[in-house]
């Protein structure tokens, strides 16, 4: 699980749900999303390769889609991502195997986790 | 960074903007308001409730009236990107409570994020002064770095705020001369250094471990740190103005901006922004398939190698304790009994507490005030993850 995936755990993702959405954005059919986040998808993926062709019709779609305060979010969000992975390119850290970003759990609750394991 | 004075008569104290939210004095000339607007005070509450309320109508006609449909009048405010852009009084008005400031002139993209993300663009207006003012390294050699970024991404905007940050610098037009026709540094350290910003702007995850070791052991790790979020900055900020197509703010690129707003009382939670759903349905649907060749270069299964190869790599610097840490930073924002186990948040706290948490605090107030859906963020950053070939 990267960073992303730890994010959609913290979302309300199971790992079920966490995987398929991600073999759906993996494949170039994205038909099962809303359009509204298609157009956002679209935009970031473009906006990550050619930021510089990036224009007024660009900006429009997603002003289409969310309404233009809305539209302004997912533009910083995108923009975002960029400082994001700049940071985890240029010190390419470990990954974590746990999920650092939920809180830890309490002592008690870790230590029923193997019995809840066997039981299965 | 050049130390704060309150007598310096450039800086505005609290009072000018909690009690007059528009400004009497010319551009240029910012000075503590006249008894005569002190009489006409103002709740800056009520001022913000009214320039919202003004924005929003004005939003809501726009959107709903075709372009001229108001007997061809021009909008008070310009557009770009069919975004409104403020004038400096009514963005400041809808900022939180400043407590000093520099000038009255806001960036241009400022004056466009205030209407729809007030904290936020205050958060950005400190992190962006700190960034700019930066001496965590040679300040020549920064101003440097984000000019190459900035024609890298061809931002026209930030080419020539880097331009002026590098004359500020003590730089010279020799220097931008020959950045211009492309020379890549006189000393190895400044190829490395310049090669180094334009493959974390051009093609991140191209970077070797050499590249980095290099830039270390000539400059040692705290430095090397603050170039990372250098570029890492650069390319937040250049994309979110080629978004806007935020142009040069006339008279030339400003200065950066020393800002610092009041903290929100403690017992106060900001609520997020509103957010009106579009008035109409979008006239065309999003295309359903991603149109990249290079796309489906990588399965699902590849992909979660390509992570899984990453829990097992060195990194590149050392990544602090929490308890060494937490040592510079304020303990209302980052409690001692609240550890951080996010490796890349240690580094950036440990090793450079003033430009890592302004850039965490621009996350957490962004966060707060647009209240996106956390599925529908997270699934947009890892299509730009993917898209970027960062397997983190």
């Amino acid at each position: 699980m990267g960073h992303t995936e730890m994010l959609l755990a913290v979302a309300g993702l199971d790992s079920a749900k966490i995987a398929e959405r991600c073999e759906k954005l993996a494949g170039e059919d994205w038909s099962e999303f809303p359009p509204a986040e298609r157009a956002a998808y679209l935009f970031a993926h473009k906006q990550a390769k050619t930021p510089w062709d990036i224009g007024a019709a660009d900006v429009q779609k997603l002003i289409d889609q969310f309404g233009r305060e809305r539209a302004l979010d997912v533009i910083w969000w995108s923009c975002r991502c960029h400082y994001m992975t700049r940071v985890a390119d240029g010190f390419q850290l470990p990954l974590e195997r746990e999920n650092v970003f939920q809180a830890p759990k309490p002592p008690a609750e870790a230590a029923e986790e193997p019995k809840k394991e066997e039981s299965k | 960074m050049p130390p704060r004075n309150p007598e310096n008569s450039s800086h505005v104290r609290s009072t000018a903007f909690r009690r007059t939210p528009r400004f009497a004095a010319s551009p240029g000339c910012f000075t503590q308001p006249s008894a005569g607007a002190r009489s006409n005070f103002v709740p800056p509450a009520l001022v913000r409730f009214t320039v919202a309320v003004v924005l929003l109508v004005c939003t809501s006609l726009t959107c709903s009236a075709p372009a001229g449909a108001a007997g061809g009048e021009e909008p008070a405010a310009p557009a770009t990107r069919g975004l409104p852009v403020l004038d400096d009084d009514d963005a400041w008005a809808l900022l939180p409570e400043v407590e000093d400031a520099s000038s009255r002139r806001l960036p241009v993209w400022a004056r466009a994020l205030a209407g729809s993300l007030p904290r936020t663009t205050a958060a950005m207006l400190e992190l962006d002064y700190l960034y700019r003012t930066s001496d965590a390294f040679d300040r020549k050699l920064r101003a440097r770095m984000r000019w190459v970024a900035a024609r890298a991404n061809r931002c026209e905007y930030s080419r020539a705020v880097a331009e002026a940050d590098l004359l500020a610098a003590g730089g010279t037009r020799q220097d931008i001369e020959q950045l211009a026709a492309g020379a890549t540094g006189s000393t190895p350290l400044d190829r490395a250094a310049l090669s180094f910003a334009r493959k974390m702007t051009l093609a991140a995850s191209t970077v070797t471990d050499e590249e980095v070791s290099y830039l270390i052991e000539e400059l040692g790790e705290r430095p090397v740190v603050a170039m990372v979020l250098q570029m890492a900055y650069a390319n937040f900020q250049d994309r979110l103005l080629i978004s806007l197509g935020s142009e040069i703010e006339p008279g030339g690129p400003l200065p950066p901006l020393e800002v610092h707003f009041a903290a929100p009382p403690p017992d106060q939670k900001p609520e997020p922004a509103a957010r009106p759903a579009p008035i109409e349905p979008a006239p065309e649907s999003a295309p359903q398939k991603i149109a990249d060749s290079d796309w489906k270069s990588l399965n699902f299964l590849q992909l979660q190698e390509r992570m899984e190869a990453q829990r097992s790599r060195s990194g590149r610097v050392s990544v602090p304790t929490w308890e060494s840490a937490r040592r510079e930073l304020d303990p209302k924002l980052y409690p001692p009994d609240r550890p951080v186990r996010i490796k890349w948040s240690l580094v950036v706290l440990g090793h450079q507490p003033r430009l890592g948490p302004a850039w965490i605090k621009c996350l957490r107030t962004f966060g707060r005030e647009a209240n996106q859906d956390r599925v529908f963020e997270e699934t947009l950053f890892w299509v730009i993850t993917r898209s970027l070939q960062c397997f983190y």
